[in-house]
């Protein structure tokens, strides 16, 4: 059961005669549990990510290998409508979707797809965990770009599924609404146990909010696991083009010029704070 | 819904057909279908239909591209031939005596339902599928002869028809292919181009001809990216569970609406943002403007022109003339 990906690999267009294959993904082994996980997937731009996402979604079907999604295989005839009720995909750009004359017939329209009952209750609940209450009965197009992404996270919220993926959530949020939604998603997978995947690029939020990374790499899964064996891996940058979070950043300028032995690996800064007095020792500014 | 959408049939390859000024293409092309049009007799246009093959295999473009562009009228031009053939009277060519019984009739039927309930089975030669159910039906009427008789006629083929239906596939055939081979070797931009330099003169009559072929060039500029733009939205209502093969008819309405309002939303938007970027690097639509891709008339050009031009004369002449003998 969840998502598995056996040997898939991916190309956008068939090949003509004589042209090798230009595989976006190539070679991808993947498990992903229905429950319970909070994955963080990280690569460089152009590395495959929003391919690997639609593809669980099944929008886009594997050119090679095999891809189970909810215990079934993924073929061209198979009914996919029940595995996108339980699979929730949130699209990179809002604006791609909204239609509808007010907020809250939009977010209802995904229910309303899955045959659902009770929509309005629907979009009203998926509106209040957005903090969107108050724009339920304006015009999608009057709204700015960050309420219409949490717009569009609810339209997807509402149809309740059990795997939540989205596509670089925090892009066009300020500070306080990109912790809120975080924070928020960390909440639905503590409390309700779902699994939630987010692509971001931004090492902050994978250290601090995910508890597996899978990274991606010109179409590869180069790395898959523990976020702490990551960031403790030497030559991020040149191994996997990534950054280290700045707490990580940090620690370790500090670790090699006093040579303390410090822990480097630590994601938030209370954490790193802790570390820094553990090996110092308080002093007098506090 | 995966297969790209490519705009234009522009095929890339080198031959003395790319080479050419876009402007020789364009005369050229109307030229020799006006020509197709005045040659009459069906010796005529099966040399003119060889002078196309020559011209398709001088192109070095696969000629699987030309049989492509003949799919949109393969329908027509049966059509028109089943009629020229049934409709004209003459001399006898051929006479095949048929009879519609029960059992053939239904088996007919059958035959027919089969080829629609086929539609998700069998994709590629549907065509070719639907002439050899057509020719079926006729042979079970000729050689099933027995149960309850609707009624006994003949089909007669008549030599008129014949060589009718010869002249329409000879003549739209060769059209059809003259004009694919203008786009086949031609950039959507380059025939943008050409037009423009043709249509100048009309400049003396105070019609804005760059206004409008830069309108036709962005046009034709946006087409990809629109079309880029519209499967976005679709996977993006899909995963809404927008399913546009398994809903119902009623349901697709309200699909359609929710590919089609953010895509008028997406576009008009896109549009305030190109003439912005346009103003904001100093576009005026009346200043006179260079282009970066300059036409160059060379000699084969001027060798192309000619000869299209001694074709289409000594055509008219003959067509006046009355000398047509042919």
């Amino acid at each position: 059961m969840g998502i598995v990906f056996s040997k898939v690999a991916f190309a956008y267009y068939r090949p003509r005669k004589k042209q090798a294959v230009r595989f976006v993904l190539e070679d991808i082994d993947l498990n992903i549990e229905t429950t319970n996980e909070f994955i963080a997937l990280v690569g460089h731009t152009g590395s495959g990510k929003s391919t690997l996402v639609q593809m669980m979604n099944a929008l886009l079907l594997p050119t090679e290998g095999k891809l189970e999604l909810l215990g079934k295989t993924v073929t061209p005839t198979l009914k996919l409508k029940p595995i996108r009720e339980k699979i929730g995909l949130v699209f990179q750009f809002p604006e791609y979707q909204v239609f509808e004359e007010t907020v809250a017939k939009e977010i209802a329209f995904g229910p309303k797809n899955f045959r659902m009952k009770d929509l309005e209750q629907r979009a009203k609940e998926a509106a209040e965990v957005m903090g969107i209450t108050g724009l339920l009965d304006r015009s999608p197009f009057t709204l700015s770009g960050g309420q219409l992404r949490k717009v569009a996270i609810a339209s997807i919220l509402a149809t309740n599924p059990d795997v939540l993926i989205l596509d670089e959530p925090t892009v066009g949020l300020d500070p306080l609404g990109k912790d809120e939604l975080l924070k928020f998603l960390k909440n639905l997978n503590e409390t309700l146990n779902k699994t939630i995947i987010i692509i971001t690029h931004d090492m902050e939020v994978a250290s601090k909010y995910a508890k597996r990374i899978i990274v991606l790499n010109e179409g590869r899964i180069v790395y898959d696991g523990d976020k702490k064996a990551l960031f403790a891996m030497n030559d991020l940058l040149g191994r996997f083009n990534l950054n280290y979070p700045n707490t990580v950043k940090i620690l370790r300028q500090m670790e090699a010029k006093f040579k303390v032995g410090l822990d480097v690996n630590q994601h938030s800064v209370q954490d790193a704070y802790a570390e820094i007095v553990k090996k110092f020792g308080e002093t007098d500014e506090q | 819904m995966n297969s790209k959408v490519v705009f234009g049939q522009y095929y890339n390859s080198d031959s003395w057909l790319h080479r050419l000024d876009p402007r020789t293409k364009i005369i050229s092309m109307f030229l020799i279908i006006v020509s197709l049009f005045l040659i009459e007799g069906l010796k005529g246009l099966l040399i003119a239909f060889g002078l196309t093959l020559i011209l398709i295999l001088s192109s070095r473009i696969p000629f699987s591209k030309f049989l492509a562009s003949l799919k949109m009228v393969a329908m027509l031009l049966f059509i028109t031939v089943i009629f020229q053939v049934i409709l004209s009277k003459g001399t006898v060519a051929y006479s095949l005596p048929l009879q519609l019984n029960l059992v053939n009739s239904l088996i007919i039927v059958a035959l027919f339902a089969l080829y629609f309930l086929s539609k998700k089975i069998i994709r590629k030669f549907r065509f070719f599928l639907f002439l050899l159910v057509v020719a079926g039906g006729f042979l079970l009427q000729h050689y099933l002869k027995f149960g309850f008789v609707f009624v006994n006629y003949d089909l007669t083929v008549y030599q008129d028809g014949i060589f009718n239906s010869l002249i329409i596939i000879a003549r739209i055939v060769s059209l059809i292919f003259i004009s694919s081979l203008l786009t086949l070797t031609t950039k959507p931009t380059e025939l943008n181009n050409g037009l423009e330099a043709l249509a100048k003169p009309l400049k003396k009559l105070k019609i804005n001809v760059s206004v409008m072929t830069m309108m036709i060039s962005i046009s034709l500029r946006f087409i990809p990216t629109l079309l880029n733009e519209a499967e976005k939205i679709l996977k993006a209502q899909a995963s809404r569970g927008v399913d546009f093969k398994e809903s119902k008819f009623k349901d697709k309405i309200t699909q359609i609406v929710s590919l089609l309002v953010p895509m008028f939303v997406i576009s008009y938007k896109r549009a305030g943002d190109l003439a912005d970027a346009m103003e904001a690097r100093g576009y005026i639509p009346e200043a006179p403007r260079t282009s970066i891709n300059l036409l160059r008339f060379r000699f084969a050009d001027a060798l192309v022109l000619i000869m299209t031009l001694l074709v289409f004369g000594a055509l008219i002449y003959l067509k006046v003339s009355g000398l047509y003998a042919v």
